[in-house]
């Protein structure tokens, strides 16, 4: 089982997007998949109709019962692709690992329980650094990081890579691809340019800007079911592929 | 997690009422339709069927094989005249079907129509929380079935229940849904026989009245042989019919004491009759299904010979099919056999000394006399005794083995297949033997006469060269085998299941 992070420290950069149409590409592929909705927010559990668990506060019982969990798990409308949706309890997720002993290593170990059912699970985050993005950093082997090439969110890729430096995490489980890349912006171009010379491990393939991706929330499905043969449809499809290409090497 | 369920509707319920029964809050959305004209495609016997597995043509002129689960395991494109596996293209298909049905021809048995639809339920914002599948099936007569399959999906588990729990009033759940279940459970009078038909012996009976049903049956089932023989579907027919007459005769001759004198030579004289008019036929049949093997015994340079002779062979089949229709659809014929069922079903005369004996002890008795009877014969066969008492010996065997089989039912199942294999061992080995023996007779016969061509006449006589060493080798085994058969562990055995006991042995 491989675990891939949807990770910005940023907001509004395609993280959601990205996350939902890997996972149902992901699942297209054969890969049974689950998605774990971190963010709060439950952008993506929207995304696939799901609704958030009536429970009041099992978020509270999140690192603690790993039968809690799978209570929580939801089919798709998609087969082999599977949900867990958001609830508003994670956003406690950061007080409740400072109470617990081992505290950086809790998601990965809530997740191991998943593997004789899952091929993959992605988990869409929040965009925080805290005690949380901590755990997600070692619980995943891939950190996917959508980046718009524009000056503000080179720079908060560059303080993410510093700070796994600095703590001493594995820097090559940092994997940066472009999103809503506008192709006839001249600083568009140039910052790509220039990032893709500093970071080697960006992924080829961009996500092209795209009133498509917008179209997600109004549709509420992944980009395949209402524009297939639209541009950023295709760009999420041959960035998946890239993916799953770098993660059988990891 | 819930599971799958499968459900069979009452038959009075149709779609419609179906959807009125779905709790309000959910939609349905229809999400894919499939309409199959399919017909079940099998040999005579259905061993396919009996093997678990299904060959269906579809009607785009596809073959699909079926594994056990209803699995496709193999598809290829048919043509109307295919019915033996060699027909049809190299692959694994063809392979299976070699295995299930060997050298029957695959005919249709059932036609049918199976219309699948899918449906995904939706809760208020559009997501699927239940998936639903409906199949119905509908046969030629336009009887027709419908089962619904329902999926939950996880987390839905509430939603699940909501459909369900309406739909188990007007239906009621199978175990799998395979297409062979729809089948099974359509009650489409699809007439499958049984693998093996049974005679219902009791070991108390006299023995008269079994034997007289016995062969009663024995000749029906011949008589089921013969719509095949003439619509010359394969050759297994004539063989099956030929098999059943000869247990028959076999059966007659063994226990001929319990049938009045006038019985058993009516019996006797009319069964050889309606044998020998197929012995040809079987013969031709044998050579030409052996074809690629007596070819492959000849170097190249005498296969032109090979071919012209074949095509003899062909030409006398033809005719030799011609006479057996005739001989099975002459009056003559169909009075001797009604004369034959007519005696076998009439009351037991009784008139014989063992016709009123019980069945189980008499038989025993057989079995162990017939042992007897291969023991001695056996035990004065050495490496240079003259064929004629090998024959004998296969003949004997072959009682036995009869003996075995036919009244199998009366005796504990594993020690009798033990001895089976035991004896078939013995029975391979003097089989080839003879089959050796009558092909190189069969083959001389097509060297005489002054047409034949010397290319013929080198294939011929090449032939029989090999089949008389191959004879040759066969003979060298027999003592040997003969003696594993005789050897004291085997006769114990026989003596064990067979010995007599005076209780049983009543009058």
């Amino acid at each position: 089982m491989k675990i891939l992070a949807c990770y910005s420290m940023k907001g509004g950069v395609g993280k959601t997007a990205s996350a939902v149409n890997i996972a149902y590409w992901a699942a297209k592929s054969g890969h049974r998949t689950l998605l774990l909705d971190l963010d709060p927010q439950g952008a993506s559990s929207f995304y696939f109709r799901v609704k958030t668990s009536a429970k009041k506060d099992w978020g509270g019982r999140f690192f603690k019962a790993y039968g809690e969990i799978l209570k929580q798990i939801k089919a798709s409308d998609f087969i082999n692709l599977d949900i867990i949706p958001a609830h508003l309890s994670f956003r406690h997720f950061d007080v409740l690992l400072q109470q617990i002993s081992k505290r950086k290593k809790r998601l990965k170990r809530a997740l191991t329980g998943l593997k004789k059912e899952y091929d993959l699970i992605i988990l869409d985050c929040p965009p925080t650094i805290s005690q949380l993005a901590e755990n997600i950093f070692i619980a995943a082997d891939m950190v996917l990081v959508p980046v718009i090439p524009t000056t503000l969110s080179e720079r908060t890729f560059e303080q993410l890579n510093r700070f796994f430096k600095q703590e001493d995490y594995n820097r090559k489980k940092l994997i940066p691809f472009f999103t809503m890349v506008d192709a006839r912006k001249q600083l568009h171009k140039e910052t790509a340019i220039a990032l893709r010379k500093r970071y080697k491990r960006f992924l080829r393939n961009a996500i092209p800007y795209s009133t498509d991706v917008e179209k997600m929330g109004k549709f509420r499905a992944p980009i395949d079911i209402f524009a297939h043969s639209k541009q950023a449809n295709k760009a999420y499809r041959a960035l998946w592929l890239e993916i799953e290409s770098v993660m059988t090497k990891v | 997690m819930e599971k799958s369920i499968f459900l069979q509707l009452t038959k009075e319920i149709c779609l419609e009422d179906l959807v009125e029964r779905l709790p309000d809050f959910l939609g349905t959305k229809k999400t894919g339709s499939n309409l199959q004209e399919l017909t079940l495609m099998d040999d005579y016997d259905w061993d396919i069927w009996h093997a678990g597995w299904l060959l269906l043509r579809n009607g785009k002129n596809e073959l699909q094989l079926l594994e056990k689960g209803g699995k496709c395991y193999a598809q290829t494109p048919f043509i109307d005249h295919q019915k033996f596996w060699w027909d049809l293209p190299a692959g694994v298909l063809a392979e299976k079907l070699e295995q299930m049905i060997s050298i029957r021809a695959f005919v249709p048995k059932f036609s049918f129509q199976l219309s699948t639809e899918s449906f995904a339920l939706l809760n208020e914002d559009d997501k699927t929380v239940v998936r639903a599948e409906t199949y119905s099936v509908r046969s030629q007569d336009e009887r027709y079935f419908r089962f619904v399959r329902l999926d939950p999906l996880r987390g839905y588990t509430k939603e699940y229940t909501q459909v369900l729990d309406p739909l188990m009033e007007v239906s009621w759940s199978l175990k799998h849904s395979s297409i062979r279940d729809l089948l099974e459970h359509a009650d489409l009078n699809i007439d499958i026989p049984d693998s093996k038909p049974t005679f219902s012996l009791e070991p108390q009976e006299p023995a008269e009245a079994a034997v007289a049903r016995m062969a009663a049956k024995m000749i029906q089932l011949a008589r089921h042989q013969e719509q095949g023989i003439i619509d010359d579907i394969d050759t297994e027919f004539v063989h099956q019919y030929r098999v059943n007459i000869r247990k028959t005769r076999s059966l007659i001759s063994l226990f001929r004491k319990t049938l009045s004198p006038e019985r058993y030579q009516l019996f006797k004289t009319e069964l050889k009759a309606i044998s020998g008019q197929t012995n040809a036929l079987r013969d031709l049949d044998v050579f030409i299904l052996d074809h690629d093997y007596y070819r492959n015994l000849l170097p190249e340079i005498l296969w032109p010979g090979f071919t012209q002779l074949f095509k003899r062979v062909r030409r006398q089949r033809a005719q030799a099919y011609r006479q057996v229709v005739g001989a099975l659809q002459s009056e003559a014929y169909l009075e001797k056999i009604s004369l034959l069922l007519r005696s076998l079903q009439s009351p037991p005369e009784l008139t014989s000394k063992q016709a009123s004996l019980a069945l189980k002890a008499l038989v025993s008795k057989k079995i162990l006399a017939q042992y007897r009877v291969i023991e001695s014969d056996g035990n004065a066969i050495g490496p240079f005794t003259p064929d004629d008492a090998v024959h004998e010996l296969r003949i004997e065997c072959k009682k036995l083995r009869y003996l075995l089989e036919l009244f199998a039912e009366l005796f504990p199942r594993r020690p009798v297949r033990q001895l089976v294999k035991h004896l078939k061992g013995l029975q391979d080995n003097l089989g080839r033997f003879n089959d050796f023996s009558v092909q190189q007779e069969f083959l001389l016969h097509y060297s005489r006469g002054k047409t034949v061509s010397t290319e013929q006449l080198a294939a011929i006589n090449g032939l029989a060269a090999v089949l008389y060493n191959k004879q040759i080798h066969e003979r060298g085994q027999v003592v040997e085998n003969t003696a594993a058969f005789l050897a004291p562990a085997v006769k114990e055995l026989f003596h064990q299941l067979f010995k007599p006991s005076a209780k049983k042995v009543t009058q």
